[in-house]
């Protein structure tokens, strides 16, 4: 009796040591490579080094300006081995014109975007809403330098100067940038496609650039 | 022969031209990286130009305004302080040396992204007003939705295991905000880990940092239940937990342009987006000049540096203070646990 007692009294305890150590409010330490949360989502704030906030910003940080299509949406993969929610997903463009800087000799190139869904988990940066195919763009690009993450394309990659602020869309023949856009980016917007372009061809040698993207000599 | 001469003339009378067109730079003296604004100390720099000849500008379009003479190493400068008189307007100027027009030598906006520039620039007025941040609005990662958010306890427990600054590094950015409010407190994770800084190097190269929000819906043991330890209820405004994810070759990378070392910089980063992990938003940047620069959560890192705004300041510290007006209840790391008791 003795014994069948103590025994209840032990699993009582262990009950509410359990259901107590097993309900806590806050995240404990754990190992070094980070899960997607439960939900199976995460959403990004993310914070730049610089922003360009002008049209020759824009123009004077660009490895490669050109006008295109989103041809294909890639498959979303995970950029960081270590972080579940790291996803990226790649976008081919189809190129119609080069503004400024010289294709890498073909007239597809792969837009990256960090954001997007696998099967093990999502992420969304609010900021840079993913591209989708048949959109058409006027890109500001930089050449992507990442050496740890894999370009499955295997066409050169890029990404937008400044992520949301590199991309120009075209609806309508009119241009919009996106809402996260630096403000003095969104005075371009509503005016035509052709004036944008006309307006980076002449500010191109002004800014002491030619249109292989080297500076004049 | 005589052909020979007269492309080695070109040559040579070419490169006489091109050598003495000369640069010009317009320089914001004291805080080199923001727009100019009443007050400032400014120079106008002319480099490289033709010998002992007459310097004028152009201003918007007008008649050319004779400055003075280049050296006779054909350098010239001018400074000055702006005045209020000339502020909320932009200009345009040409400069001129002996008729010939100098180049602009701007400092690079991809890196400096307000710095003043040649021909186009404006002068601002101070700004007066505060311009502290405000409480962030962020997307749930469970919910997907976006939401105020809140700390429920504190202190709030952080680490890091970013290779970019070491623990003492977030603790000194951490014990920046503990300085200046006194809504919640910040300490080393010891059994809990609120907010934890780690590395990816998988984000792009002008991406320094980023700051994930997940509320007590992630919870699902605890969600909508009273914490026993604050009496506080675990909805989908209370933080669950938060990551800040840090970019180290970003930071190594732009130290030097920054003047900072890797540490510093990092330092810098990590203090911002602790500001964001207590909840607080990017504040207005509409003038890009110091005076609206006052919080350490301003969006400009360049801009951040330049002015002066390392650490949290007052404004910060009232910004986190209107976040949590009553302050945080406390309850230490390791005894928060939900007993089972729903929420009113």
């Amino acid at each position: 009796m003795h014994r069948h007692m103590m025994a209840l009294i032990l699993m009582v305890s262990a009950g509410v040591c359990a259901a107590q150590t097993s309900r806590p409010a806050r995240r404990t330490l754990r190992g070094a490579s980070v899960a997607c949360p439960p939900s199976g989502k995460v959403t990004d704030e993310l914070d730049l080094a610089s922003a360009p906030g002008t049209l020759d910003s824009l123009i004077l940080g660009s490895n490669l300006i050109v006008e295109g299509t989103i041809a294909k949406v890639l498959p979303a993969f995970n950029r960081d081995p270590n972080i579940s929610s790291a996803i990226e997903t790649d976008s081919l463009i189809s190129v119609s014109q080069t503004l400024l800087g010289t294709l890498p000799g073909t007239t597809d190139i792969t837009l990256a975007q960090i954001g997007g869904k696998t099967d093990a988990c999502e992420e969304i940066v609010p900021e840079d809403p993913p591209v989708k195919a048949g959109e058409q763009y006027i890109l500001f690009l930089t050449k992507d330098d990442r050496t740890s993450v894999p370009n499955p394309s295997g066409f050169q990659r890029y990404f937008a100067l400044g992520l949301w602020n590199g991309r120009a869309k075209m609806e309508s023949g009119k241009i919009q940038f996106l809402p996260a856009a630096e403000k003095g980016l969104h005075k371009l917007d509503n005016t035509s496609a052709t004036d944008l372009v006309s307006s980076i061809q002449q500010r191109i040698p002004l800014l002491g650039l030619t249109v292989s993207g080297k500076p004049k000599r | 022969m005589r052909f020979e001469i007269g492309v080695a003339l070109f040559v040579l009378f070419g490169s006489f031209a091109t050598a003495q067109t000369g640069t010009v730079t317009l320089t914001n003296y004291y805080y080199p990286w923001a727009q100019i604004e009443a007050g400032d100390y400014f120079t106008v720099s002319i480099v490289g130009a033709a010998h002992n000849q007459t310097v004028t500008v152009v201003e918007n379009g007008g008649s050319p305004y004779p400055f003075g003479t280049t050296d006779d190493s054909g350098n010239w400068s001018i400074a000055g302080t702006e005045t209020s008189e000339f502020a909320g307007l932009t200009y345009t100027q040409h400069w001129y040396v002996g008729g010939v027009e100098a180049t602009p030598a701007n400092l690079n906006t991809n890196i400096y992204d307000w710095a003043p520039t040649l021909p186009s620039f404006t002068v601002w007025p101070n700004l007066t007003a505060s311009n502290c941040p405000t409480l962030i609005v962020p997307v749930d990662t469970c919910t997907n939705t976006s939401d105020e958010m809140y700390w429920r306890w504190s202190p709030v427990s952080y680490a890091s295991t970013s290779s970019v600054h070491s623990d003492s590094d977030m603790t000194v950015a951490a014990d920046g905000w503990n300085g200046v409010q006194s809504g919640l407190q910040l300490e080393p994770a010891d059994g809990t880990l609120d907010i934890w800084a780690y590395d990816s190097t998988s984000l792009p190269g002008y991406v320094f940092g980023q700051t994930q929000f997940t509320s007590q819906t992630c919870n699902t043991g605890c969600f909508d239940q009273v914490d026993e330890c604050t009496g506080e209820c675990m909805d989908d405004q209370a933080v669950y937990y938060e990551d800040i994810i840090i970019n180290p070759t970003a930071v190594t990378n732009y130290a030097s342009d920054f003047g900072e070392s890797t540490e510093q910089l990092a330092i810098l980063v990590v203090t911002h987006e602790l500001g964001h992990a207590l909840q607080l938003a990017h504040p207005e940047a509409v003038q890009h000049s110091c005076s609206e620069v006052q919080s350490t959560v301003y969006q400009n890192p360049s801009m951040r540096i330049t002015c002066g705004v390392s650490t949290p300041t007052s404004c910060d510290g009232i910004a986190v203070d209107d976040v949590y007006p009553d302050g945080v209840p406390y309850c230490p790391q390791g005894d928060n646990y939900c007993d089972g008791t729903l929420c009113d």
